[in-house]
C-alpha cells in the first residue's frame, strides 16, 4: 500500500507515531490507560489521557486506527474499555513514516547492513 | 443468628446475608454495648434496627472479600438486629470514584464514541492512585490530568464544530 508522506495530508506527527507504536505493541487489547502507561514507560515523558484521546480521535478520523468496545469493570466505575487497533492503512502509514525517519538517519534497515557485510566478505 | 454473649470484649461469630443470598460468617468483638452507633472498623458500621433496644459495637476480624454485594440484612443478637453496611476488605465505593466535575468536564469535550473509555480510564486511574498513595494524591493527579487533557480535546471539538459550521454555510450558499 503506497502512502504519501506529508504531515498535512496523510503523514503522522512524532506523537502520533509513538501512540501508534504503543497501540501496535499492545494490540489487540490496548486501551487508554495501558497505552498511556506504555508510552510513559518507554518515552519517559508525561502523557495526559486527554492528549492521547485527542490523538486517537485524529487517527480514527483518518482511518489509521479503529476502536471497539470491551467489557465494563467495577474498577472503571462500570464503564467499558475502548480498545484500539491499527488498521491496514495505519500499519502502512506507520511503516512509511518509520522508513522515512530511517532514511533521514542514513539507516536503511537490516537488509542493507546484511547486503553490505555479504558484499564485503565476497 | 442468635448471639448468646453480649459481654464487652467477647468474640462471637455472626452470619451475614448478602443481597445475592449468599452468606458469610464473621467474627465480631464487642467493644461496647451502650453505644448508639459505633464503627467496628473504618469501613464497617453496625446499625441497630429501630426499637431493638440494645446498642452494640465491635470489630469484625474476618471481613468478606467480595465487594460487589453489599450486605442488606442481618443477624439477630439476643433480640437485637445488626446490619453490616460495607465489608472491611474493600474500600468504600465513593473513595475510588473520580470527582464528578472531572467526569463532567471530560464528557463535555470528548467525542461521543470515546466518552465511556476516557471516563472509565479516569476512574481506573483514580482508584489506582487512591489505593497506592491516598485520596488526596489521586485527587491532585486527577486535577492535573484533566487540566492537561482539556486543551487538546477542546481543540478537537472546536475543529469539529468549525467543520460542521463551514459545511452548513456552504450548503446554504449552494442552495441560494
Amino acid at each position: 500500500m503506497e502512502v504519501p508522506m506529508g504531515r498535512s495530508s496523510s503523514g503522522i506527527s512524532g506523537a502520533e507515531q509513538q501512540i501508534m507504536l504503543a497501540i501496535l505493541r499492545l494490540q489487540p487489547s490496548g486501551y487508554g490507560v495501558t497505552i498511556r502507561d506504555e508510552l510513559v514507560s518507554h518515552t519517559g515523558q508525561k502523557w495526559s489521557l486527554g492528549s492521547i484521546y485527542a490523538a486517537f480521535d485524529r487517527l480514527e478520523e483518518r482511518g489509521l486506527i479503529k476502536s471497539r468496545e470491551g467489557e465494563p469493570t467495577a474498577e472503571r466505575g462500570g464503564r467499558r474499555k475502548i480498545h484500539f487497533e491499527l488498521t491496514p492503512l495505519g500499519t502502512a502509514t506507520l511503516n512509511a513514516s518509520l522508513s522515512a525517519l530511517d532514511a533521514l538517519r542514513g539507516y536503511n534497515g537490516l537488509r542493507t547492513i546484511v547486503s553490505r557485510i555479504v558484499a564485503w566478505e565476497a | 443468628m442468635n448471639m448468646k454473649s453480649l459481654a464487652k470484649h467477647s468474640i462471637a461469630k455472626v452470619s451475614v446475608t448478602y443481597s445475592d443470598k449468599s452468606s458469610m460468617d464473621l467474627l465480631v468483638r464487642y467493644r461496647s454495648i451502650e453505644t448508639i452507633r459505633a464503627d467496628i472498623d473504618e469501613a464497617i458500621n453496625i446499625h441497630l434496627k429501630p426499637g431493638s433496644g440494645k446498642k452494640i459495637a465491635g470489630w469484625v476480624y474476618d471481613a468478606p472479600v467480595e465487594h460487589g454485594f453489599l450486605p442488606h440484612v442481618h443477624v439477630a443478637m439476643s433480640g437485637a438486629h445488626i446490619a453490616v453496611n460495607a465489608p472491611k476488605a474493600a474500600p468504600p465505593v465513593e473513595n475510588t470514584t473520580a470527582p464528578a466535575w472531572a467526569e463532567l468536564v471530560l464528557r463535555a469535550v470528548t467525542k461521543k464514541e470515546h466518552r465511556e473509555g476516557i471516563v472509565g480510564d479516569l476512574h481506573s486511574d483514580f482508584a489506582r492512585y487512591s489505593g497506592e498513595k491516598g485520596r488526596a494524591y489521586a485527587y491532585t493527579m486527577c486535577l492535573v490530568d484533566v487540566c492537561q487533557g482539556v486543551m487538546p480535546l477542546l481543540s478537537r471539538t472546536a475543529v469539529r464544530l468549525a467543520v460542521i459550521k463551514l459545511g452548513g454555510s456552504l450548503l446554504k450558499w449552494w442552495g441560494s
